[in-house]
């Protein structure tokens, strides 16, 4: 289903493109003296597992690195990370389906995560685009560099050409938002302080605590990916704070009181795009926000820093999500799903049975950033139990279960966004400092079942 | 391909060493992050035009539109260098509001004369309604002067772009919007 052989014209292009990227090395070198790229040709791979090498039809030509499919990995020997400071890390990819992140591991394996790269579609196997992302904290010098492949669906998704890595500029870079460290300390100091409330006997030993929240409003604004915009957005569904439209900021939701959520003291925005049934919006009747934790020790866990926002899913992703799909809606309910929409796309559910999806959030942070230029790249997901590396602040695992008063149809539905695949949301956290950090030691620190109430 | 190699290798570099850039604030960088993929999409289907449509008065309007739109790019990347902030083109493949979809485009690539001019009008009414949204709060929400000026010349020339397809249309009553776009005019998004 996949591969197109490579055109021969791109023999002769590689072959001028090499001479001329020679020539623009040079000339670089001697300008940028002091900002160092090493740069890795995937093929490169000193060890690799399910990788095959293939003609790229890529600018400078060689091969690229195919068939990657979740769990794939390559081993990269002697790769000079520099020194200390911010390291711009890069990924030259191509993808025609699926979706996941390239892992960068240094020392093992399972060794420290040094970046993470997210890849979505590209428009095609041979259609490259370079995706970056930085790192304040890494390993320096000449270091073991493991690239492992992660998807949630089975099947290839991804082809890699090269990877770079290149020291940058010490200051914080365009888009990043520091954290104010001392108000982290302050916030961190005083959830350190907090004794943890006995747990009773006969509670259920999940790390979990809950906010309910009913449907909210709707406008086409995003204040973490348009700020300051409004009517620049597709159509969203906000819950929680009663407030937020594309001018809300951490101080704006922490003085506007009102908000949908069970408890009152969560003041954060929340919010998905809207779903269409035929031309009608249909809202959520609950979304439940739970906070909890898939590490394998969660007692290092410490609460979202207070202006935290990040998002989960992809709003560009449009594939189709026939039956057995990762992450897609389901029925939730008597009777389940007793099928699907004529495009496949959707489920059709049993009448008393209704229309839900949760969406799950990274669980590992940076330490350092309340936000990052693609809202995302300040998080990681932690696919083997422990938060390490670059992301090596265990946060509560977010996710959002919304379920709709309605059983769908053959029509199936569409989002605000597109396809079923677009699904996405986005967490704007303004808790109530003490609220959320006496939840995160009661419950997930103690690994205990509590309601959203924060008691068990 | 010498000239856009030559072009991405010195661009891309960092700038160690420069001086601060202007303040941007998170709506310049959001705006011109958004507008660029918007423009390009409404290059894509002006571009469709000489080809297609058999109205003299369109093919000119849409040449002139192209111009203006790749005039507006080159600078839209520009001021996005000078931020600082990455390119990683959020909204590409993206449904948007006024954003020509990737639907329209198809439809429009497969037709010609009445009814490829009544999707190039319709398409271009509800993008410029857009840029003229988006420009105006650039200007009073922005911070950087590169970007607000830019916003300010957007908005100027897509108001003469819009007088001109409104001329048009004028002369041509059968191109005029039917409800539904009237609506995406407004910025509800339809997955056509």
């Amino acid at each position: 289903m996949r591969r197109h052989p490579v055109p021969l014209y791109t023999l002769l292009v590689s072959t001028l493109a090499v001479v001329l990227v020679a020539a623009l090395s040079l000339t670089v070198s001697t300008q940028q003296a002091q900002a160092a790229t090493v740069t890795v040709q995937a093929e490169s791979y000193a060890a690799q597992s399910g990788v095959v090498p293939e003609a790229t039809g890529d600018i400078g030509g060689g091969q690229n690195a195919a068939f990657l499919a979740n769990g794939d990995w390559m081993r990269f020997d002697n790769v000079d990370l520099g020194a200390a400071g911010r390291l711009t890390v890069s990924a030259r990819i191509a993808s025609a389906v699926g979706s996941g992140t390239v892992e960068f591991r240094t020392g093992s394996l399972t060794g420290p995560l040094l970046a993470v790269i997210p890849v979505s579609p590209t428009g095609g196997w041979q259609t490259w685009t370079t995706q970056a992302t930085d790192v304040t904290t890494h390993p320096t010098g000449s270091q073991t560099v493991f690239a492992v492949l992660r998807s949630t669906a089975a099947g290839d998704f991804v082809n890699i050409n090269w990877f770079s890595f290149a020291d940058a500029s010490d200051s914080p870079a365009a888009g990043w938002v520091p954290i104010d460290q001392a108000k982290w300390n302050a916030q961190l100091a005083q959830f350190r302080a907090m004794t943890p409330a006995a747990v009773p006997a006969g509670v259920v030993r999940v790390p979990e605590f809950n906010a309910t929240c009913s449907y909210s409003h709707s406008k086409p604004d995003d204040p973490i990916v348009l700020p300051g915009l409004p009517g620049a957005s597709h159509m969203h569904s906000f819950f929680g704070n009663r407030s937020t439209d594309a001018f809300s900021t951490a101080q704006s939701l922490l003085t506007n009181t009102p908000t949908s959520c069970t408890p009152a003291n969560d003041l954060s925005a929340y919010w998905i795009p809207t779903l269409y049934e035929g031309d009608k919006a249909v809202e959520a009747e609950e979304m439940t926000v739970y906070y909890g934790s898939r590490l394998a020790d969660p007692s290092a866990t410490v609460p979202f820093p207070q202006g935290f926002r990040m998002i989960a899913g992809n709003a560009k992703t449009q594939t189709p999500t026939p039956a057995g799909s990762p992450g897609q809606y389901w029925c939730a309910g008597e009777g389940g799903e007793i099928g699907r929409s004529a495009d496949g796309n959707w489920p059709r559910c049993a009448p008393q049975a209704h229309l839900t999806h949760q969406l799950v959030f990274p669980d590992c942070w940076d330490g350092k950033n309340l936000d990052s230029p693609d809202h995302k790249s300040h998080v990681a997901t932690a696919y083997d139990g422990k938060c390490s590396g670059a992301y090596p602040v265990a946060i509560p695992n977010l996710s959002f279960v919304v379920s709709y008063p309605t059983s769908g149809s053959t029509a199936g539905f569409r989002l605000a966004s597109g396809m079923a695949s677009s699904i996405h949301g986005d967490f704007f956290n303004a808790w109530d400092n003490a609220a959320l950090g006496h939840r995160v030691k009661d419950c997930i620190t103690q690994k205990a079942k509590c309601n959203s109430a924060g008691t068990f | 391909m010498v000239v856009a190699l030559l072009a991405v290798g010195c661009t891309s570099q960092p700038t160690a060493g420069a001086s601060p850039g202007p303040a941007f604030n998170a709506t310049d960088t959001a705006w011109i992050l958004l507008m660029i993929p918007m423009a390009e999409r409404a290059q894509l289907l002006t571009d469709l035009a000489p080809s297609r449509t058999a109205d003299p008065d369109l093919a000119e309007l849409a040449a002139k539109t192209g111009s203006a739109l790749r005039g507006d790019l080159r600078r839209l990347r520009a001021v996005l260098r000078l931020s600082g902030v990455p390119d990683t083109r959020p909204h590409e493949g993206h449904t948007m509001p006024g954003m020509v979809s990737l639907g329209t485009l198809e439809k429009a690539a497969a037709t010609d004369g009445q009814a490829f001019d009544r999707i190039l009008t319709d398409a271009l009414r509800a993008g410029f309604t857009q840029f003229r949204l988006l420009c105006a709060e650039e200007q009073t929400h922005g911070r950087a002067d590169e970007a607000t000026e830019l916003a300010t010349a957007i908005a100027r020339s897509t108001a003469e772009q819009t007088t001109r397809l409104d001329k048009l249309r004028a002369a041509r009553p059968a191109t005029s919007g039917t409800p539904s776009q009237a609506t995406a005019v407004k910025g509800q998004v339809r997955s056509v």
